[in-house]
């Protein structure tokens, strides 16, 4: 079947718009008679000591909050004198003895750890019964107004020019996060309103927890950590550094937010894939920004303001997805102005373009550039396969797992068979190469350079096999093998798939392209994700670093190929004459339930590093992200927990998941505990599907920023700068012969770039080298050349990037 | 059904539903806004609904068809007038913020919620000017959401209103 019928059947199904998320129903309350008044938001800051706390550490107890400053010679003083009337009385009430007492800072860039620790000294807080909490301005004043919905803002209405005006409300929280009641708690009346109401309150049990099928079990995380400590010491590579979740000093609030599918069905679709993450400088400042793509609900758009800080510019920027399902993301510099544009593909409701002003201002171009195919996209990545300077573009479509029924919030509602939906032919679409004629106009080459590709492409990654200075294209499919399309002058791609890459996953998701063994060849790595759904529950734990066994595949009927398989993810080592072998088991690069790798010289010693995203929820168990850290081009050592990547901050390893009514609305249903009539909390692990390496605070060394299936991202910040010497330089491209941003970075021009790399798409393709972290180079003198894409830690002899 | 608030014989406690599930137009009394003055009958009972937005109250009447969110609805801000002796139902609402409505002479108090609506009745007995409290902030005088409540005589509130239109 021909694209253009496809593209005339999805838009026929496609037509009606997307309405906005409406907040589900309030589950009844659980006895105390008080109201439901809305959810508690997710948050994380810093307590007065310093530490990590976040909005899950609340779960199970019941919290009053506040909003204060502690310069603040108003009514601040009065607030923080009636909570300390309310601590008092903690101690005449013993079943208060869980109540936890929050005071949010809305003055948060002076009052930091330590001016809220001798406030709280001051007051004579009980450090553990009375949380002052700060962070960025932007995320409390985010949880303040649209979280907690009380006004804060600096010119306070009415113009009584005062400097900070906030909200002299309390909030009364339940021990599963919902809002129970506000209060003006500075009159009489309304205190013993809310000691009456706490009183109701604190009996009131939590929603039963439930946690299907043992995805919350963890107990062997805490040995496979000690194992792997073990190992350190045995370790070549450097990796005497951390990584420290620093979400909370970063200012970044953005949480994903997914359809029903994933969010109370558990359904087995591709909406499970998640979304993808952006990074480029989008307003000149030389500072990487943040795009995070969201699934239900506006993506965002985050400035980073250095030091590691960042500020949500998604509303200046104009970047509106108008209630489309997103997907993923790349940046390029489409039309050669030096400013990154932005592609972002959805399901559905049409794909995105939007050109850059050059200030950070975008405008959506994708009916005029002609881009905007309505289908259901998945990766991209903007390349130049013809030579002409242009950025041209690919966009991997999955195939139709989507009925015509919409769901909560306008998105279509999955298919019950998504994970069977390559073996039927009537639901596969073909991935488009738009070539870029100038313009801003792209036009459609799919079926004229041979290219019509109709595996279950989710992302895909150019690479110069052949070292004729043309791209050629490996593209990833997550349902049957990969396929290899060779670029001949520009012209037309020849599928030479099993010639070139005989054995391949059944289930890939994501890849790059980058010089793992330092010999100047581009080698290719390729996460399988699929494959780990194989054995039932999927991998024990102890057997992650394993192949998948013969017998425990699917069965050849389901497979539907051929072909022989690599059963987990594939290493390709480049021989340098274009063959290509599979060494992911003895290079060590086998790793459990992953979606994509970003690559980056993490320890700064002239080899790239891998950090592989990793885990489902349920009903899958946890899984840890995958750190390989480099043994100089001999081997990939496990070093997550090494390195402090995990566990994660605070050891969470699970989140609740959705609510149940079990008496009522979802009576029956099959997370509901047996005779059981109240109100229940599904929880299920986390998960991360998404990541981008690169330098967030411009000290030198690589950082990770992980995109969170469900949740808040990680923004996992490494200390190596402090640890050893780490030079590095940062390139502001130039020139319009080749693609002015050097698009795609198969590999950072030395050991450290700006990369996403999504589980399944290619926002990884998307950023560019702008900024190089390495070491010393004590083997041979630093070089920088103008070509792309080669190594310059050392002499290389060979080049297999774009050409210069 | 919630009623927390302490009751009062003039301010009958408080209602709350979903905003998408509550009722799109409320049905009162006939011939509140009648055009023909000689022949209107008494007020029965009156509903209006008050929307707490960017600090200010705005308070929509029925017009003519004595319905809700109608086309000849009446538009006031800040103060909310009403006929003396009628019970009036009021529909908290607001778009943005939390914010307190407390008619404290009626001994009404409520707070107003997005996304939720609160149901307050109250029935003044005496004819007069009386305080419409909002929020206390700190830092801030908030004077739009400082208000009247006038209790007019169904002649001087019709009057009002069709001036209003």
């Amino acid at each position: 079947m021909s694209l253009s019928i496809f593209a005339a059947v999805l838009s026929s199904c496609g037509g009606s718009k997307p309405t906005p998320p409406v907040p589900p129903p309030a589950p009844a309350d659980q006895g105390s008679g008080l109201p439901v008044l809305g959810t508690a938001p997710d948050f994380a800051l810093l307590d007065q000591d310093g530490r990590d706390f976040r909005s899950v550490d609340l779960l199970g107890k019941v919290w009053l909050a506040d909003f204060v400053f502690t310069k603040c010679t108003g009514v601040c003083v009065q607030m923080t004198s009636t909570m300390g009337r309310v601590q008092d009385l903690m101690a005449a009430h013993e079943d208060w003895k869980d109540l936890q007492l929050v005071s949010f800072s809305v003055d948060p860039d002076a009052d930091r750890p330590a001016e809220l620790a001798a406030y709280a000294k001051k007051n004579e807080a009980d450090g553990a019964r009375w949380k002052f909490l700060t962070g960025t301005r932007s995320a409390i004043w985010r949880l303040s107004k649209e979280g907690m919905k009380l006004p804060v803002g600096d010119d306070a209405p009415g113009g009584a020019g005062t400097p900070i005006f906030h909200s002299q409300k309390f909030v009364l929280v339940d021990r599963d996060g919902r809002i129970r009641g506000y209060y003006d708690a500075l009159t009489d009346p309304e205190l013993d309103k809310v000691v009456k109401d706490i009183g109701l309150l604190m009996p009131e049990k939590p929603a039963e927890k439930v946690t299907p099928i043992g995805t919350v079990d963890v107990r062997w995380l805490k040995p496979r950590e000690r194992l792997q400590l073990a190992e350190a010491a045995k370790m070549t590579a450097f990796h005497d550094f951390k990584f420290t979740d620093r979400l909370a000093e970063s200012g970044i609030t953005f949480r994903e937010h997914v359809v029903d599918d994933a969010a109370r069905d558990f359904k087995a679709n591709h909406y499970d894939h998640g979304t993808g993450l952006a990074v480029a400088d989008v307003d000149k400042d030389s500072r990487l920004d943040l795009f995070f793509v969201n699934q239900l609900g506006q993506s965002e758009l985050w400035k980073n303001l250095g030091g590691g800080r960042f500020e949500d510019m998604t509303a200046a920027s104009g970047i509106d997805q108008h209630g489309r399902t997103g997907v993923a993301a790349a940046f390029a510099d489409i039309d050669n102005d030096g400013d990154p544009d932005l592609f972002m593909t959805t399901v559905r409701g049409g794909n995105l373009l939007f050109e850059n002003d050059g200030l950070g201002h975008f405008t959506d171009i994708a009916a005029k550039a002609g881009v905007g195919y309505v289908g259901h996209s998945a990766g991209s990545v903007f390349f130049d396969y013809d030579r002409d300077g242009l950025l041209d573009l690919w966009v991997s479509n999955v195939g139709i797992y989507t009925t015509d029924k919409q769901g909560r919030g306008g998105y279509y509602i999955g298919v019950e068979d998504g994970f069977a939906s390559h073996l039927k032919p009537e639901r596969k679409d073909s991935s488009i190469l738009y070539r870029n004629m100038g313009g801003n106009v792209f036009k459609d080459v799919t079926l004229e350079c041979g290219v019509m590709d109709f595996s279950w492409n989710g992302d895909v990654t150019p690479v110069d096999v052949n070292d004729d200075g043309f791209l050629d294209l490996y593209v990833m499919s997550m349902q049957g093998p990969d396929e290899y399309y060779e670029n001949v002058g520009g012209k037309k791609f020849v599928e030479k798939s099993r010639e070139v890459f005989p054995a391949t996953p059944f289930g890939t998701m994501s890849g790059k392209v980058f010089d793992f063994d330092g010999d100047g060849d581009l080698d290719l790595y390729v996460t399988d994700m699929h494959t780990d759904m194989a054995p039932g529950n999927g991998m024990p734990p102890d057997k992650e670093k394993e192949k998948i066994p013969e017998k425990e595949m699917f069965p050849k009927s389901f497979l539907n190929t051929s072909a022989p398989l690599v059963l987990g993810n594939a290493l390709y080592r480049n021989d340098g004459n274009g063959h290509f072998e599979e060494v992911s088991g003895p290079m060590g690069a086998e790793t459990y339930w992953p979606w994509g790798p970003s690559v980056g010289d993490l320890n700064a010693d002239g080899y790239d590093d891998v950090f592989v995203t990793a885990g489902m929820s349920h009903p899958f168990r946890y899984g840890v992200n995958s750190l390989l850290l480099n043994q100089g081009g001999t081997k990939f050592a496990d070093a997550e927990f090494i390195l402090g990547v995990e566990p994660r901050s605070g050891g969470r390893t699970a989140m609740p998941w959705f609510d149940l009514d079990c008496g009522g609305a979802d009576k029956g249903h099959k997370f509901a505990p047996k005779d059981y009539t109240g109100r229940a909390v599904v929880w299920a692990a986390l998960s991360t599907r998404s990541s981008a390496i690169f330098d967030i605070d411009d000290d030198g060394d690589l950082d990770i920023v992980t995109g969170e299936w469900n949740a808040m991202p990680q923004v996992l910040v490494s200390d190596l700068s402090s640890k050893k010497t780490v030079h590095f330089l940062k390139v502001r491209l130039t020139g319009t012969k080749s693609n002015r941003s050097a698009s795609p970075g198969p590999s950072p021009t030395a050991t450290g770039s700006a990369h996403a790399s999504p589980s399944r798409s290619a926002a990884g393709k998307s950023s560019r080298p702008t900024m190089a972290s390495r070491d010393t180079c004590p083997r041979a003198p630093c070089r920088c050349t103008s070509g792309w894409a080669k190594r310059t830690t050392r002499t290389r002899s060979k080049s297999r990037g774009l050409p210069g | 059904m919630y009623v927390p608030r302490d009751r009062d014989p003039r301010c009958y406690g408080s209602i709350l539903r979903r905003v998408r599930e509550a009722l799109a137009g409320t049905v009162f009394a006939a011939g509140l806004a009648c055009s023909h003055p000689k022949q209107e009958p008494p007020i029965q009972s009156m509903t209006v609904e008050i929307t707490g937005h960017d600090y200010k109250w705005i308070v929509r009447y029925p017009g003519e068809d004595g319905k809700l969110e109608t086309p000849d609805d009446v538009f006031g801000r800040q103060d909310l007038h009403v006929p003396v002796g009628v019970e009036t139902t009021v529909l908290l609402k607001s778009r943005d913020y939390v914010y307190t409505f407390a008619l404290p002479d009626m001994n009404c108090r409520e707070i107003a919620v997005p996304d939720l609506e609160f149901t307050l009745r109250f029935k003044p007995d005496a004819a007069g000017t009386y305080e419409l409290v909002g929020d206390n902030m700190c830092g801030s005088t908030h004077p739009d959401l400082l208000g009247k409540l006038v209790v007019q005589t169904a002649p001087e509130f019709r009057a009002w209103l069709r001036e209003k239109r």
